[in-house]
């Protein structure tokens, strides 16, 4: 008896100094730019629906061309989302962008992947085929990518897309910033380069918070009094300009805590240095020995002595 | 109490059920064959918004949790020593392995790089759950197989029959390898319940990553917890429905005793999970920011009252438990549950946000899935048949004799094999840290390749010194909006050409709409913003910036002086150049000036780049036209279905803008040239068949437009009359087509059979090129005849023979506003005054044929024995038959009233044979506001016609008149063709067609003067300006063309007098005349 004791102790020892510990190194960015690293701001009350972002896009990233042409509104009549052939769409929304422009009829809202800084996609990935760039472009590396769809099922914006229609190598599709893969390069979007009205603009993150906020100052009228993206799910690397409530314009409304940090503190929390199973092993197999000597099974000693002494450094 | 030991089941395999089951597993994977073959897309009802569907909330996610009557009775019977409920082990073994090794099938059909399925074990992802899901199935799926191998083994250590020697050589291997694993079996069992635990857990961890999608009925940072705990509530039942089933298919009795006593932890597995469930609800309750849909709320109360609480009290009652009815119903309800639960987790609950469409498997995914289900059982059979897995009934107990004989005491290995074990865990354990503390660490060795990267170093610079240094030397009237700034970045669109004097009109002189910040010094770039350096003037500025500054004098900035590349410069949020054109356009446009709709969209003031057609063009060599257009058309796929709308395909597409309704086959009676039915190779040298087009009419095959027509750029191409020159290779020009520019329109519009101008209207060849003052737009801004013409989906607005061919009107204003002339001074009223009645034309076109002579007259009734020019240009080749014509330059053109109206006479009308007849005379009328003056050249023919019939009459001309010569015999064959009746004789009628003017227009300075039509007196500007002198006075309103007497007929306009002696049409002057 006084031998299982021990073992529980030293088990339940170890869930302590594991569960105690995780939270800090847990909570640091573990994307490789941090805050920092571009970013893109999105200024709704300038964007005219031109869809020559779109247009870039398509061409950038040699996707078919839609049988829509991109100068056609017809495509406003509904809400699209970005899919496999189309990593940004702009969606058409009635009423004026902001209070001050009352002759405009619709507020158009581009979409397209927000790169997070702590993206959820990034943390769910079972192979890491999704992974942030040095510059904090949320990239895709097909190559090792299993295709479980699993960065779907993560994405808080609904974003990525999958080539249902690919049978032996379908890809998930996103944007990825315009990242050059093949010759190495990060973000550099296509969009942001095409904007006629400079609705877009590419720069630093940090930078584009404070000409957001400047904005924001010079023009309390015309903008709503925050930045969609600079606290959502952590922040992320798309910044967004409302004249009107987001809430509006088909963006969700998001917590301020990123996605993975709770499902990661759980997984290194109850894992790591995997003391939680290691316990639970070492309980177990106490009881296992107990019970086979009790029924009086020939076991030697050695073997529930070597177990735990291996498993617990 | 049947005998403790496993043994082989003694029935057939196969029977009835297996065959359907084995139907059932065969249709499922036909569809996963399909899904093989074609992708996910075809077989599943998958979308982007929701990514999974049954076969990971069912085949997996349940899969996975009702193979936990595998850990569950291992660890009830080897760790907690529950002996008496070994009977239940191997079959319970055997369905968590059996389930296991098919949720590793299924996901193959569901992942969609199932060849990398093996990537997961190189490229570790530590903070993924998934991950940690997968290798834990992966590790558990391996120690089940070794749980399963003592029954494997047991069975072929008493093979028996024809290769009994064999197996007897094998024997002491496989007795060797039945120890090892009894030795190594113990560490491996707890590792199997541990690692049971882990991944458990972890299917519940994977759906806390949307939070925001995961209704918050289910969602909870518990749900790892409730997994776990729902996994140990369904272990027992699932063994219990498993037992009683194989019992009664298998046609055994079931092991009520046991499975009794197992029921008894039933209760409490489930009343924790209900602890758990519910404490969690009520805490969470209060804080739900979403609310649950209906369909959610109901499948949430079914899941928590039949599949927890209902078998709850089931389970809880004695009674319940030793009935093996009761017993199963109240089992199926748990699993139930939990099923439910899954699905609810996975699919139910899975809500993003704005998405309307919700996922319903389709038809593949339930086969698939059923497949799985029932080779589950089929499996299942097979194995109890072949191998010792179920307890035996007879009192034959070899197998476990034998299996008892191979116990381990004194097995010298032990020790050694242990150790092995014990290390092989070790090692997993270690590897197992390893992947957590590079998760944590950040550095991920599978995400390093993406840190590779090289952060972008952008080519846009600013400006050199020089390149914006260079102010304005003076106002330019037209700028090509071009810059090295722009063409920096994408770039798919060419310059706009963009007219200052235009915008400058509709500003009205207020430079400080664009020019909204000036400098009072060259080298501060930014400048003083216009309103508040005039506010601080106590200044408010009005109208015209002339109208208070000598604007020689001023000093206006480019606006590349200041916007460069975007966000570059001093001012952080300073727009780039691109931006800044387009956010002053886009404003303006967007708000539309003076009641106009300007243009907003990006083609109506740029040209799309035209991408390199030789790298899309594929046709074989030398190819006919008709395989050209097939080409064009096989992208292009709209264009065709375009076309067929356009007037240059349509031959009969005036009937809304004029009175009478024409086809094709009469249309062309209209001025002279007779090119009608009976002609019809004549037709097609503007009309865009391919050649042998007229040998068979067919309107409706596309690939019959003949595409390069308009889109040649090589200048190469030619459609000669009405055919094309073979021996052109049509690849090389079709590989290099473009947009048409004047040459491409000149081909047909410049140049017509009957030689320049003999189209119908004055359009000079200089036009093709740039060199002449012909006309201000082509010659010295050089614009694109689609500049004015806009085309929209090839349908391009102008007129054909005088009326408009579609709805896409062009006009001056469309460009130069309704003020055109307010800012030149106070003449400029004046002149806009004008734009009520008079057309702009009437005084920017003074003479029509200003270079190549325009043919007025051609007279049919006199032909000429030698076939040659008389003045023209050349005539068309070939052409045996030449009448009297007049040509003349510098025509002045003769005013009528129109509101785009003509009265079209066709073969239909009938004809005062006395009388001149006005082809298509405007129908505008002095009463009429929407008529203006509008410039005609006016030609006359003389042309033949039936004088019993009084109608005019088609020759037929090639084959016809041009040969033979003989009037009647061609009028006899022409008619003929055309199906129209001929009485046999003719005479021949005076015609009058008109032309609008629309070229050639001159530059403002060249324009008529005010005496041009009016008498000076009438326009003396010092009837009401009395500072002014006679002088200027004089200057102010000449006559530019002082030759050209009696223009304008006011008379014959329906003006009593002069309109500025008299009075205008709707308004009188205020003025009396003659008071200086």
């Amino acid at each position: 008896m006084s031998f299982d004791r021990r073992c529980f102790l030293t088990s339940s020892l170890t869930v302590l100094a594991s569960v105690s510990k995780p939270q800090a190194a847990a909570n640091e960015a573990k994307s490789g730019a941090g805050p920092g690293g571009v970013g893109c701001l999105i200024d709704t009350t300038l964007c005219i629906g031109c869809r020559q972002c779109e247009d870039a896009c398509n061409r950038r990233n040699s996707l078919p061309r839609p049988v829509t042409p991109f100068r056609s509104k017809e495509v406003f009549s509904t809400v699209r989302r970005p899919t496999s052939a189309a990593f940004t769409v702009v969606n058409a929304y009635a009423d004026p962008p902001s209070a001050d422009q009352p002759r405009r009829r619709e507020t158009f809202v581009k979409k397209q992947c927000m790169h997070c800084i702590d993206p959820a996609c990034v943390s769910a990935c079972i192979v890491g085929a999704l992974s942030t760039a040095e510059d904090g472009a949320v990239v895709y590396n097909s190559d090792i990518c299993i295709g479980c769809r699993y960065c779907l099922i993560a994405c808080p914006f609904q974003i990525p897309a999958y080539e249902y229609h690919e049978p032996v190598s379908p890809r998930v599709r996103k944007c990825e910033f315009c990242t050059d893969l093949s010759a190495g390069f990060g973000a550099n979007p296509a969009c942001a380069a095409a904007c006629p009205t400079e609705a877009l603009t590419f720069g630093s993150r940090i930078r584009l918070l404070e000409m957001a906020h400047a904005r924001i100052r010079q023009r309390p009228e015309r903008y709503e009094d925050s930045v969609y993206g600079e606290f959502e799910v952590g922040g992320t690397r798309w910044l967004y300009l409302f004249g009107r409530p987001a809430s509006e314009l088909g963006l969700p409304s998001l917590p301020e805590a990123a996605p993975p940090r709770l499902i990661e503190s759980i997984q290194h929390g109850i894992f790591r240095y995997a003391a939680v199973p290691i316990a639970l092993y070492t309980l177990l197999g106490c009881v296992m020995l107990r019970n086979r000597r009790r029924r009086g099974l020939q076991e030697p000693a050695s073997d529930a002595a070597t177990k735990p002494a291996v498993h617990i450094e | 109490m049947p005998s403790s030991h496993p043994a082989q089941v003694r029935i057939p395999f196969f029977s009835p059920g297996t065959y359907v089951l084995i139907g059932v597993t065969a249709i499922g994977f036909a569809f996963g064959l399909v899904r093989f073959l074609l992708g996910l897309g075809t077989v599943t009802n998958l979308s982007d918004d929701y990514p999974w569907g049954i076969w990971i909330a069912i085949d997996v996610a349940c899969g996975v949790a009702l193979a936990a009557g595998g850990f569950m009775t291992a660890a009830l019977v080897d760790i907690f020593g529950k002996h008496r409920f070994h009977v239940l082990l191997r079959p319970a073994i055997l369905t968590a392995w059996l389930g296991y090794a098919m949720v590793a099938f299924a996901v193959f059909f569901d992942i969609g790089r199932y060849w990398n399925i093996w990537r997961p074990v190189f490229n570790w992802q530590g903070n993924s759950a998934l991950f940690e899901v997968g290798m834990c199935v992966m590790a558990y799926l391996f120690v089940l197989t070794i749980e399963m191998t003592p029954a494997i083994l047991d069975r072929l250590s008493a093979v028996q029959g024809k290769a009994k020697w064999l197996w007897a050589q094998a024997l002491p291997g496989i007795r060797i390898a039945v120890t090892v694993i009894k030795v190594i079996l113990p560490l491996f069992l707890v590792a199997g319940v541990v690692l049971s635990c882990m991944h458990q857990s972890s299917l519940g961890t994977l759906m806390l990553i949307s939070p925001t999608k995961l209704s918050p009925l289910w969602y909870t940072p518990l749900l790892p917890a409730l997994f776990l705990l729902s996994a140990f509530m369904v272990g027992f039942p699932v063994v219990i429905l498993e037992s009683i089933l194989a019992a009664r298919l298998l046609r055994r009795e079931p092991e009520m005793d046991v499975l009794g006593d197992l029921a008894r932890f039933v209760p409490w597995t489930i009343g924790f999970y209900a602890l758990f469930r519910i404490g969690d609800l009520a805490i969470r309750i209060g804080d739900f920011t979403r609310l649950p849909g209906a369909s959610q709320i109901v499948s949430f109360a079914v899941e928590l009252g039949a599949g927890v609480l209902l078998p709850f009290f089931l389970f809880s009652r004695r009674s319940i438990r030793n009935s093996s009815r009761w017993l199963l119903f109240a089992s199926v309800l748990v699993i139930g549950g939990v099923v439910l639960n899954r699905i609810n987790v996975y699919l139910v609950g899975y809500t993003p946000p704005g998405v309307v469409s919700r996922y319903i498997p389709s038809l593949g995914e339930l086969a698939v899935t059923l497949a799985i289900f029932s080779s589950i059982v089929l499996l299942y059979r097979l194995f109890v048949v072949a191998f010792p897995i179920l307890p035996a009934r007879t009192e034959d107990d070899r197998e476990h004799v034998r299996w008892r004989e191979a116990q381990v005491s004194g097995f010298r290995g032990a020790r050694v094999f242990r150790f092995a074990g014990a290390l092989l865990l070790l090692g997993f354990v270690i590897l197992y840290l390893a992947v957590h503390e590079e998760a944590l660490s950040g550095r991920i060795g599978a995400v390093q390749w993406a840190k590779t990267l090289q952060p972008f170093r952008g080519s846009a610079s600013r400006l050199g010194q020089l390149e914006h240094a260079g102010r304005p030397e003076g106002y330019r009237r037209y700028y090509i909006l071009n810059s090295v700034i722009l063409n920096a970045d994408e770039d798919y669109f060419e310059p706009v050409r963009f007219s200052h004097t235009a915008h400058d009109s509709y500003t009205r002189g207020n430079c400080g709409v664009c020019h909204h910040r000036f400098s009072l010094d060259g080298d501060d770039r930014v400048g003083e913003e216009l309103h508040a350096f005039h506010a601080q003037l106590e200044i408010v500025p009005e109208g015209a910036c002339s109208n208070c500054h000598d604007m020689s004098s001023l000093y206006i900035q480019r606006c590349d002086s200041c916007h460069w590349a975007s966000s570059e410069g001093p001012e952080e949020n300073l727009v780039g150049l691109k931006g800044a054109y387009h956010r002053q356009c886009i404003g303006c446009h967007e708000e539309g000036g003076g009641g106009a709709t300007l243009p907003t969209d990006c083609i109506s003031c740029h040209y799309p780049h035209i991408p390199d057609h030789s790298l899309l063009v594929q046709v074989p060599e030398r190819p006919t036209p008709q395989q050209v257009t097939a080409n064009c058309l096989s992208c292009h796929e709209h264009v065709g279905r375009d076309i067929k709308r356009t007037a240059h395909w349509r031959w009969y597409d005036h009937r809304r803008f004029s009175e009478t309704q024409l086809t094709f086959a009469e249309v062309d009676t209209s001025e002279s040239r007779m090119l009608a039915n009976p002609n019809l190779r004549y037709c097609l040298a503007c009309h865009i068949g391919v050649p042998g087009f007229e040998s068979r009419l067919d309107f409706t095959d596309e690939t019959r437009i003949d595409c390069l027509a308009c889109h040649d750029t090589t200048g190469t191409y030619r459609r000669d009359q009405a055919g094309f020159t073979s021996a052109l290779d049509l690849k090389v020009i079709a590989e290099r087509v473009g947009r048409p520019d004047r040459r491409s329109c000149a081909q047909c519009h410049f140049r017509s059979p009957g030689g320049l101008n003999d189209k119908l209207e004055a359009l000079e060849a200089e036009f093709e090129g740039r060199e002449g003052e012909l006309d201000v737009h082509m010659g010295e801004i050089d614009m694109r005849c689609q500049d004015c013409h806009r085309t929209s989906q090839h349908q391009i607005a102008g007129n054909v023979l005088g009326t408009q061919s579609n709805p896409l009107r062009i006009t001056c204003t469309s460009c130069h506003g309704k003020s055109p002339h307010g800012v030149v001074g106070f003449v400029g009223s004046h002149l806009d005054e004008h734009s009520t009645s008079v057309s702009c034309e009437a005084c920017h076109i003074p003479v029509g044929g200003r270079q190549a002579p325009i043919r007025l007259l051609v007279d049919y009734s006199k032909p000429l024995a030698e076939a040659g020019s008389q003045g023209g240009t050349a005539p068309i080749e070939g052409r045996g038959f030449r009448a009297e014509e007049k040509w003349e330059s510098n025509v002045v053109p003769t005013y009528r009233w129109d509101n785009g109206v003509r009265r079209m006479r066709g073969l239909d009308t009938e004809v005062d044979l006395g009388e001149v007849l006005e082809m298509n005379p405007p129908t505008g009328v002095y009463a009429d506001p929407n008529s203006l003056i509008r410039p005609f050249i006016v030609r006359e023919a003389v042309q033949p016609a039936d004088i019993e019939t009084g109608r005019l009459v088609i020759p037929k001309l090639e084959d016809g008149l041009w040969v033979h010569r003989d009037w009647t015999r061609a009028i006899q064959e022409g008619m003929q063709e055309l199906g129209l009746p001929f009485s046999g004789e003719h005479t021949f009628v005076q015609t009058r067609f008109y032309t609008s003017l629309f070229h050639e227009v001159v530059p403002a300075r060249e324009a008529l003067g005010c005496a041009d039509c009016h008498e000076f007196r009438a326009v003396d500007c010092r009837r009401c300006h009395s500072g002014i002198t006679a002088k200027e006075s004089q200057e102010m309103v000449r006559s530019i063309y002082p030759n050209v007497k009696g223009r304008m007929n006011f008379e014959d306009l329906g003006y009593s007098a002069d309109p500025a002696v008299s009075n205008g049409r709707f308004r009188s002057m205020p003025l009396r005349i003659g008071s200086p």
